[in-house]
């Protein structure tokens, strides 16, 4: 029988967060001060919230009058720190953002701790319906340089292709791919992007975003949790090639 | 008007010399630039780990600063306009900065320019304000020694900046 | 103006203090009149000390202050080399004058000034 893909677990996982976002619209729910409150009551165990905003820039200039940078801030919600900075979460008027820090505990763990916060999130906000919900996870590896040289086909199944030339030299990349599987409605982001070099070695950031409308509320939610953990793992590994995945082990 | 300044700094992300238009260059069109990186910013926004990377959490902070400004614009007729420039120079500023050294704190000058600091044990800190023409102004102290100047941002990040910053670290 | 008076500046944004509460150098930067705008406050209570903020100072911004930070007199003069001179009205007003006219020379008086300052007072929560 074939090992489900999303149960290996690697030693040395490359996940350095996971992301797991409930948006939701039309919160009953809108005074700040009564969703302090609630949430005071509830979120035991962390440090103390911190308002959250989102930042809207709005128009630059008018006319003829002098240029000016202008952005608003909109408060949205709170944001909840555990205690070993590990975990965060994020009550907001427009969703429920949690996320996992490495080391990351693993899908199973996780969640029934999202189901509890989604509760929470419920009585303070009583949103009226959910909107979408995603799952992202954040892979940061290092592929070894050999002699200052480093050819990513070798480790990469996805990524830069450039032709071998004395006058043409790579020296990063940022690549987007759109994805989707029609059958269960899912939509999704990889971003492979390189981060400086360092001395012996390339820092590979594989951002994976996946999303869905889910089918309907309650039980619904959780099994679309399950179709965009096990979609994930397979752009994952999709992603990467063997040698790849050795440097996890 | 600013000039365009063509980015050459080594220890700038790829995802940052990527504007909506052309590659490697701050530009005088700073809608454009600055649109994007409020994208980026939106993208990254709700991820810790990213944010190490990509100095998001001090990018908005310098966003809460502006907005904070932008307010009190409103009723304190004497502070200055935010140039779009200095912002995207200031972000820039952020993101180039080597990876071992330490995120600044950012805020907003009463005249509108855009200042960056860092502080150490009590007595030393530095502290630059960069205004919407490309120039920064810095003063640096350490105890009964200080340094004062102004620079003018260039292709890379001033040598010297980089290096008071890195007695941050 | 005796050298052992204190002084108080009150703060109204929150990029003028640290999170620590250590004042920062735009706490006193000067205004359009190249001076800084501070209060005498020996022998007021805290509450007098609040509601000079509250009522005098705020209609300047909009909003409340945050707090305020303190320095004596003396410090301003002869670790800053700069000047503390009474301006009535209003009431206890004074303002710390001699700021240089290049901006990073000013900058360096307003960083001093902020390392002079004691630790920021919060007025609410």
């Amino acid at each position: 029988m074939d090992v489900k893909k999303s149960t290996i677990k690697y030693p040395k996982s490359p996940a350095v967060e996971v992301i797991y976002h409930v948006q939701t619209a039309l919160p009953q729910v809108g005074d700040m001060g009564e969703v302090s409150r609630v949430l005071t009551k509830e979120m035991k165990g962390f440090l103390a919230p911190e308002p959250f905003s989102l930042y809207k820039q709005t128009m630059g200039t008018t006319g003829n009058g002098p240029a000016q940078f202008q952005v608003e801030a909109d408060q949205t919600g709170f944001k909840f720190t555990d205690k070993a900075k590990q975990h965060v979460v994020h009550m907001l008027r427009n969703g429920l953002v949690v996320n996992w820090l490495k080391p990351y505990p693993g899908y199973g763990k996780c969640l029934p701790k999202l189901k509890g916060y989604w509760k929470t999130h419920e009585r303070a906000f009583q949103p009226d319906q959910v909107e979408r919900i995603s799952l992202r996870y954040i892979n940061q590896f290092d592929l070894p340089l050999d002699q200052k040289r480093l050819r990513f086909r070798d480790y990469l199944n996805i990524g830069p292709r450039m032709p071998t030339s004395a006058g043409v030299k790579l020296r990063g990349f940022h690549q987007v791919l759109d994805l989707y599987n029609a059958e269960k409605g899912i939509q999704g982001r990889a971003t492979l992007m390189s981060l400086p070099p360092q001395n012996d070695k390339v820092p590979i950031v594989l951002d994976i975003e996946s999303s869905m409308k889910p089918i309907g509320p309650g039980p619904a939610l959780w099994t679309g949790f399950d179709a965009l953990h096990e979609w994930s793992h397979e752009v994952f590994n999709l992603s990467l090639n063997d040698r790849c995945r050795q440097l996890f082990d | 008007m600013p000039t365009t300044i063509r980015l050459t700094e080594p220890h700038l992300p790829v995802f940052m010399t990527i504007g909506a238009d052309d590659a490697y260059r701050i530009t005088e069109d700073h809608t454009q630039e600055l649109r994007y990186t409020m994208e980026l910013l939106r993208a990254w926004q709700f991820s810790d780990a990213l944010s190490n990377i990509t100095r998001s959490h001090a990018l908005g902070a310098l966003m809460a600063a502006c907005a904070e400004h932008n307010q009190g614009l409103r009723h304190e007729a004497t502070l200055g306009l935010i140039h779009p420039y200095a912002v995207q120079l200031a972000i820039y500023f952020i993101s180039a900065l080597p990876k071992e050294l330490p995120d600044p704190e950012c805020g907003v000058d009463r005249d509108g320019e855009v200042n960056l600091e860092w502080f150490g044990a009590k007595g030393h800190l530095l502290t630059l304000s960069i205004s919407g023409t490309g120039r920064i102004a810095y003063a640096y102290l350490h105890g009964d020694q200080h340094e004062r100047g102004a620079i003018r941002m260039q292709e890379q990040l001033p040598a010297r900046l980089v290096e008071l910053v890195g007695r941050f670290k | 103006m005796e050298d052992e008076e204190t002084i108080a500046r009150y703060a109204f944004f929150s990029d003028e203090v640290r999170a620590d509460g250590t004042p920062r150098p735009k706490l006193f930067e000067p205004d359009k009149h190249h001076e800084c705008s501070v209060f005498r406050t020996d022998g007021l209570t805290a509450t007098e000390i609040q509601r000079i903020g509250d009522e005098v100072v705020s209609p300047n911004y909009g909003k409340l202050p945050y707090g305020h930070c303190d320095l004596f007199v003396g410090q301003v003069r002869h670790q800053v080399h700069m000047q503390v001179e009474s301006v009535e009205p209003p009431t206890h007003h004074a303002c710390i004058r001699g700021y240089a006219a290049d901006k990073s020379a000013w900058k360096l008086q307003a960083a001093q000034l902020s390392q002079q300052a004691a630790l920021f007072v919060r007025f609410r929560g």
